[in-house]
């Protein structure tokens, strides 16, 4: 035979014995594993870098362009109902837990939807009384962009710096979009 | 001259020989201890169907060893350093696609997640160049000191 082939056939069966000796060994093992997973392993979450702001002013002009940005807000629905970016997604932001799964995947169905460029995040927590407000939008823009949404870049500053930047917003009793 | 060139050859085929078994065997202990932890391993990096990770978490730890063991006695010498050839190309697929993903998880090569290595490019190098070592004694004749030698000069001999 010659030496290629016999090479082979050689790697073949030191693999097949591996698998022999991996299964046998599994098979009498008190802490050995089932052959087929049977509930999906607790995998870490994909994470990624995520570095991306846009000024008020600039997001104010994309707004202008039709299909060019969907907006996102990461205040509590209270907050939105009250006053939100004209065409904005709600997707609460949680200090503790986060966007709640159900949002995420709602906003990143809108955006391939619409098929937009880019999906800006807003949104600043508390800051009324003249305090500086906790940002929530880069904690959620992270979370958009982990999920897999393309084009995901936040404002700082929340709603008042893009009503600054000339973007129209709904206001409670407007008869605006859900 | 040709007694020089064979005697570098015989010490660079024992130096990789070794190598590739030390690697291997190293590689392989901590995941047949733990095959959970493996499996674990195996599913982050999110290539294979959840089906196949356990038989990949299970058979792969075993190759190693066995390819390892059968170097450092040089028995089947060439086809252990190919079939170290093909896990490295498998190390190097899956590092590859992991860092081009950004997932930012522990490669798993040699301990658990806790200890385990960063996934950074020089994993690349370094499986690279372990495939190269791999590459040279499958394409070489064994080395004399090892167990395929001394078979086949008993076979000439019998």
């Amino acid at each position: 035979m010659k030496t290629p082939y016999k090479v082979l056939i050689q790697a073949f069966a030191i693999t097949g014995a591996s698998a022999v000796l991996a299964l046998g060994t599994n098979a009498v093992r008190p802490d050995g594993i089932p052959l087929v997973a049977d509930i999906p392993y607790d995998i870490f979450a994909r994470c990624v870098d995520y570095d991306v702001q846009v000024a008020a002013a600039e997001a104010a002009d994309l707004a202008a362009v039709a299909g060019a940005v969907l907006y996102v807000d990461a205040r509590p629905a209270e907050d939105f109902a009250r006053e939100h970016v004209k065409g904005a997604l709600s997707a609460p932001y949680s200090v503790l837990f986060g966007a709640a799964n159900d949002d995420l995947a709602r906003v990143k169905a809108a955006a391939e939807k619409q098929s937009v460029a880019r999906v800006v995040a807003y949104g600043v927590l508390g800051g009324a009384d003249g305090g500086e407000g906790v940002e929530l939008a880069e904690h959620l823009a992270k979370q958009l962009a982990e999920v897999g949404i393309a084009g995901v870049e936040h404002v700082s500053g929340g709603l008042e710096a893009l009503k600054k930047g000339g973007v129209e917003t709904v206001q409670e009793g407007d008869g605006a979009e859900p | 001259m040709s007694a020089r060139i064979d005697l570098l050859k015989d010490g660079f085929g024992v130096v990789a020989r070794l190598i590739l078994a030390v690697v291997f065997v190293w590689a392989s202990w901590h995941k047949i201890l733990n095959p959970y932890d493996f499996g674990l391993q195996v599913a982050t990096y999110q290539i294979l169907p959840l089906e196949l990770v356990n038989l990949q978490a299970l058979i792969l730890p075993w190759a190693e060893i066995v390819v390892g063991l059968l170097l450092i006695v040089g028995l089947y010498t060439r086809a252990s350093a190919l079939l170290t050839c093909g896990m490295n190309v498998m190390f190097i697929t899956a590092i590859a696609i992991a860092l081009a993903n950004d997932l930012h998880l522990q490669c798993g090569c040699f301990a658990s997640s806790e200890a385990g290595e960063e996934m950074t490019v020089d994993l690349i190098y370094r499986d690279i160049g372990l495939f190269a070592l791999g590459a040279a004694l499958t394409v070489m004749r064994p080395d004399r000191l090892t167990l395929d030698r001394l078979l086949e000069r008993r076979r000439k001999h019998a």
